[in-house]
């Protein structure tokens, strides 16, 4: 019996190529889609489950509230992780990891054998780093490693990188052309993935700095702990306030604020943590609901084109099923004939599937940033998940067909007195409406993601960002000669201005407190973030300063000789006038006089963030040319080139820097690549709407191609009367192609509120966005219907022009 | 073998009620050949289709071998039907996908018999009618005539006990037509009971009995031929 289901199932296929050819198309691109979603789905929840006792370690962050301003690090002060686990035994161990060149600076350059080698998943780590993190070992012994200073740790693979076939182990190397670092040992690389990569660990010595080891606030590092197994996290997130009163209240009493302690499980890092100053850029857990919902919404979709052929084309299985009952079949066999059917379709459709996966998985994983990768062999739970993709498919697309089908009483059908697929036709209709609802929601939700995006990229930041070139200073050497520097290049015509910063818009700033003057001539703490530049910043950047001054080389000789602020600091600060006579204290002289940091100027309000958030008060410090007494390792050289000859101009720059920092090769980035860069998801998720709302519209064409030519089929006859009656051609497209329209009208009722509401909470992540105006949804409604017009005209006009003489003879 | 008492049909629709059998009184021994004639629209096929179990009457008693089927869920009219009863259509209702032999083998599908004893089966009666070298074909390369011999094939391959023909010579030639006659003939005279319906009064002719139909109502019966049990 099988057999026969199987030959009827493949010859029906054959005989109906257009249809066949239809379904296989549509089920293979939503199976397609879901198995990728699936396999995207996997690697994002895969993360971090490779390490002994996962479910034990915890990453330490916090949360600051300084005056009034919350904040969270997924990173914190040197001293709370040792000092937490000399206080409670149920700490069993503790790592720190920060970046050999700074905390978010895990980038170094490696030289052996005076080859050089970009390393950046470089980290400093406590030697209890693999107590914590357990990896196998190559070479060395995970008891002594990460002891000795100038020693490093590096994985498998890095390790080939850079000694090729050569053994590692004992082997010198040298960091940054600073360090000289023995190989004392080479470990697997990690066998899953992670949040936190790491490809050379180097000990703690590296990172270690004098003066930030016992500083409770600010100067963070990466903290990780290993709690007993099972231990209830709660009992110490209860014993956390008691710490902070003994260690740490009394620093963020004087800062005006308070910390609490966030303790996050390693496995949900990857998904649910989107905290500053992460290592690097985190997955979404939001993402993985997004994905689920589209690969449902494609299988559905996929599912009822399915459905709509299937029972459309009733009449001329309807004969089968009912010969199939004249003749003994019950109807719970004929059930399972359908769903048979359809699963083997389902089938077919999923080894088309698989080709196509494989075809556009470069392009799947470019999209997503992400490697996921198919591999049979070694994924067995690839077939098996495909397999099972592929039945429960068969059984959602046929079971309504099937149970349709199989209705047909046979005394009706063996008479030839067939429904002819009119039966159904409402539901087919509600499935038509469905499927374009789920298009147009997708295309109105692209049309406004990019609105948003053009919104975004083109609003006055109240800076030019075009034509700058941002150099990042590696060498201190190099930081002392920047005013001859800036001579030097000032001397090309294609450059107009140079200046420097230790902050590159687009990057969030860091954040301090001030003791703000208010009306009473008193001092209040107040939260802000912080800028340092030099005199020629604001220009070079087209800043406007709306009141007083910007900072002057003949006037501004050190920092303490003033600062600028933005409008936003003003409404921070609740100064009401003379904002030029306010000013900071920062501290007393020896006589007890306070020293005062006096506000020269005001720039206008710009943005340094995403506009997600909204314009955060800064104040301003000056990088004088001599006597720079901030610490920090990566100032930065902004170059705003001509707009002519751009190429030619950047050339001349990188030659000149090989001179002027021979041992660091040049880093740079264009400011507007930079900030444009900050919307990089929404970059990631205009891509996959319009990718999916493209799929989604296919398959939903698809569909109404297939409906399309077989409504045509069905009213042969009434064309042909119609067109002895006088019809033209055009009339008869119109009148078939009107049933359709209809309801992608309908579909667009539907649409429009469900995308109005979707999108209106997806704005509201950015602090400065577009307005929802009426035109986007006519737009995706007129690109839905053209859409739909083009698909249903084709059969429409072929029908329209058939021979009447033909139509009414085959009736 | 059948027998009908105040046999009733009516098919109701939302507005319209029409009554297709009325009280109808109808007796076939075994091994009777009756055929039922009468205009369009008179009854016959719905007399055909309650008294091939697929459909139920709307009230009356229908003894099918003396047993009462008339209020018979669809299982048991489905499991009555396939042991017992085969069906000629006018249109011989093939189904296109599957080949004359896989069309002939049908009905065993649904009886549980093995794949040689179907094989064997099946061969038989495609020889018997004379139609074995058309195997292979799919019922769209045959002709009207081979077509319902084919038809026929399946009708009789589970050795039904009852024969229900509705017009099966009213799609055909007169050659054809007569052959098909010849062909029911010799079944019923080796044992299978048949009702057939026809609109032509000679292939009436070939029947044991004719009951005319009108409006629903057996209004006569001649007996053409005589019939011994």
């Amino acid at each position: 019996m099988f057999k026969n289901y199987l030959k009827i199932a493949f010859r029906n296929l054959m005989r109906k190529k257009f249809y066949s050819t239809i379904n296989i198309i549509g089920l293979s691109i939503g199976i397609t889609c879901s198995f990728l979603i699936f396999l995207f789905i996997q690697s994002e929840l895969s993360y971090d489950k490779h390490y002994e006792n996962t479910d034990d370690i915890y990453r330490l962050g916090v949360e600051y509230n300084i005056g009034g301003k919350i904040d969270h690090y997924c990173n914190i002060p040197r001293p709370i992780g040792p000092n937490l686990k000399a206080v409670y035994p149920e700490i069993l161990e503790y790592t720190r990891l920060c970046g050999v060149n700074g905390l978010r600076t895990h980038k170094a350059m490696i030289e052996y054998e005076g080859n050089k080698f970009i390393c950046d998943k470089i980290f400093a780590a406590d030697s209890s780093f693999f107590k914590v993190f357990k990896n196998e070992f190559i070479t060395g012994n995970p008891e002594h490693v990460l002891v000795q200073p100038n020693s490093i740790v590096l994985t498998e693979s890095f390790a080939k990188r850079v000694f090729g076939v050569q053994e590692p182990f004992g082997k010198t190397i040298t960091i940054d052309n600073e360090y000289e670092m023995n190989v004392i040992a080479v470990i697997k690389d990690i066998p899953g993935k992670t949040h936190m990569e790491y490809e050379a660990i180097v000990p703690w010595n590296v990172a270690y700095r004098e003066g930030e080891e016992n500083v409770w606030y600010g100067w963070h590092v990466y903290t990780y702990v290993k709690f007993p197994n099972n231990y209830d996290i709660k009992e110490f997130e209860a014993k956390f306030p008691e710490f902070y009163e003994e260690y740490m209240s009394e620093t963020f009493e004087r800062a005006n604020g308070t910390c609490k302690i966030i303790l996050q499980p390693l496995k949900s890092i990857h998904l649910t943590s989107d905290l500053t100053w992460e290592a690097y850029p985190n997955g979404n857990i939001m993402n993985i609901y997004i994905f689920s919902i589209i690969a449902i919404f494609l299988l559905v979709i996929a599912c009822i084109n399915y459905m709509n052929l299937a029972t459309a084309r009733s009449a001329y299985r309807g004969r089968e099923v009912g010969l199939r009952k004249v003749f003994g079949s019950y109807r719970s066999s004929l059930i399972w004939q359908f769903i048979i059917e359809s699963i083997i379709i389902a089938l077919l459709a999923t080894i088309v599937a698989i080709g196509i996966a494989e075809l556009v998985l470069p392009l799947f994983n470019n999209l997503l940033v992400n490697n996921v990768e198919i591999n049979f062999t070694k994924n067995p739970v690839h077939i098996f998940g495909l397999l099972g993709l592929a039945i429960f498919i068969g059984f959602l697309a046929g079971t309504y067909p099937a149970f349709y089908l199989s209705a047909f009483v046979p005394v009706r059908v063996i008479k030839g007195n067939l429904e002819k697929g009119l039966k159904g036709a409402s539901l087919r209709k509600i499935l038509i409406v469905i499927q374009f609802s789920i298009s147009i929601t997708l295309i109105i939700g692209t049309l406004i993601v990019l609105q948003q995006i053009d919104f975004a990229k083109n609003k006055d930041l109240g800076f030019n960002k075009e034509n700058i070139m941002v150099i990042s200073i590696k060498d201190t050497l190099v930081d002392r000669q920047i005013s001859v520097i800036k001579e030097e290049f000032l001397s090309n015509p294609n450059i107009t201005a140079v200046a420097t910063s230790y902050n590159l818009p687009g990057i969030e700033l860091n954040h301090t407190t001030v003791n703000a003057e208010n009306d009473e001539g008193g001092f209040d703490p107040v939260g802000c973030q912080f800028m340092q530049i030099d005199y020629d910043f604001v220009d070079l950047l087209n800043m406007k300063i709306i009141e007083g001054r910007n900072f002057n080389r003949e006037m501004d000789r050190a920092f303490w000789d003033g600062m600028l602020i933005n409008e936003a600091a003003i409404r921070k600060f609740g100064w009401k006038e003379d904002v030029l006579e306010k000013g900071f204290s920062f501290g007393q002289d020896s006589e007890g006089n306070i020293l005062k940091l006096d506000v020269l100027g005001v720039i206008k309000d710009f943005h340094v963030g995403s506009l997600h958030s909204l314009i955060q008060p800064i104040v301003v410090f000056l990088i004088p040319d001599e006597g720079d007494v901030f610490y920090h390792r990566h100032k930065r050289l902004f170059v705003r080139l001509k707009n002519e000859n751009v190429f030619e101009t950047v050339k001349h720059i990188r030659n000149e820097w090989v001179r002027i920092d021979p041992n660091n090769p040049i880093d740079y980035v264009f400011l507007d690549e930079n900030i444009d860069k900050l919307y990089k998801a929404e970059e990631k998720l205009i891509n996959l709407f319009s990718y999916f709302s493209f799929i989604t519209v296919f398959i939903a064409c698809l569909g109404l191609l297939g409906l399309a030519s077989f409504t045509a089929e069905q009213r042969t006859k009434e064309i042909g009367i119609r067109k002895v009656l006088g019809a033209s051609v055009s009339n008869i497209t119109f009148l078939l192609s009107k049933e359709f329209i209809k309801w992608v009208l309908i579909a667009n009722i539907i649409a429009w509120p469900l995308a109005f509401y979707a999108m209106s909470k997806w704005l509201q992540n950015f602090a400065y966005r577009i307005h929802i105006g009426l035109g986007v949804f006519i737009l995706s409604g007129i690109i839905a219907m053209l859409i739909a017009i083009f698909t249903v005209s084709y059969q429409a006009i072929k029908a329209a022009n058939s021979n009447p003489v033909e139509a009414l003879k085959y009736e | 073998m059948i027998k009908t008492n105040n046999l009733t049909k009516i098919y109701r629709t939302d507005e319209v009620e029409t009554v297709a059998l009325n009280n109808v009184n109808v007796e076939v021994a075994k091994g009777e050949f009756v055929a039922v004639m009468g205009p369009s629209g008179c009854g016959k096929s719905t007399l055909l289709n309650v008294i091939g179990l697929l459909d139920n009457p709307t009230s009356g008693e229908y003894y099918f071998n003396t047993q009462e089927v008339s209020k018979y869920t669809e299982r048991m009219r489905t499991n009555m039907r396939k042991s017992n009863i085969g069906f000629i259509f006018q249109s011989f209702n093939l189904i296109d996908e599957l080949t004359v032999y896989e069309n002939v083998e049908l009905p065993l599908l649904y009886i549980k018999m093995s794949s040689a004893e179907r094989k064997k089966r099946v061969n038989e009666v495609l020889d018997r009618m004379k139609i074995a070298h058309r195997a292979k074909h799919f019922p769209q390369q045959l002709s009207g005539g081979q077509q319902q011999r084919v038809a026929v094939a399946r009708a009789v391959i589970t050795k039904p006990k009852l024969m229900l023909a509705d017009e099966p010579t009213g799609n055909l030639d007169s050659a054809n037509g007569e052959e098909v006659m010849d062909l029911l003939t010799q079944l019923n005279e080796e044992g299978t009971t048949i009702i057939m319906v026809t609109h032509s009064p000679s292939h009436a002719e070939y029947a044991h009995r004719t009951i005319q139909l009108f409006d629903g109502h057996i209004v006569t019966e001649n007996i053409k031929k005589e019939f011994h049990l």
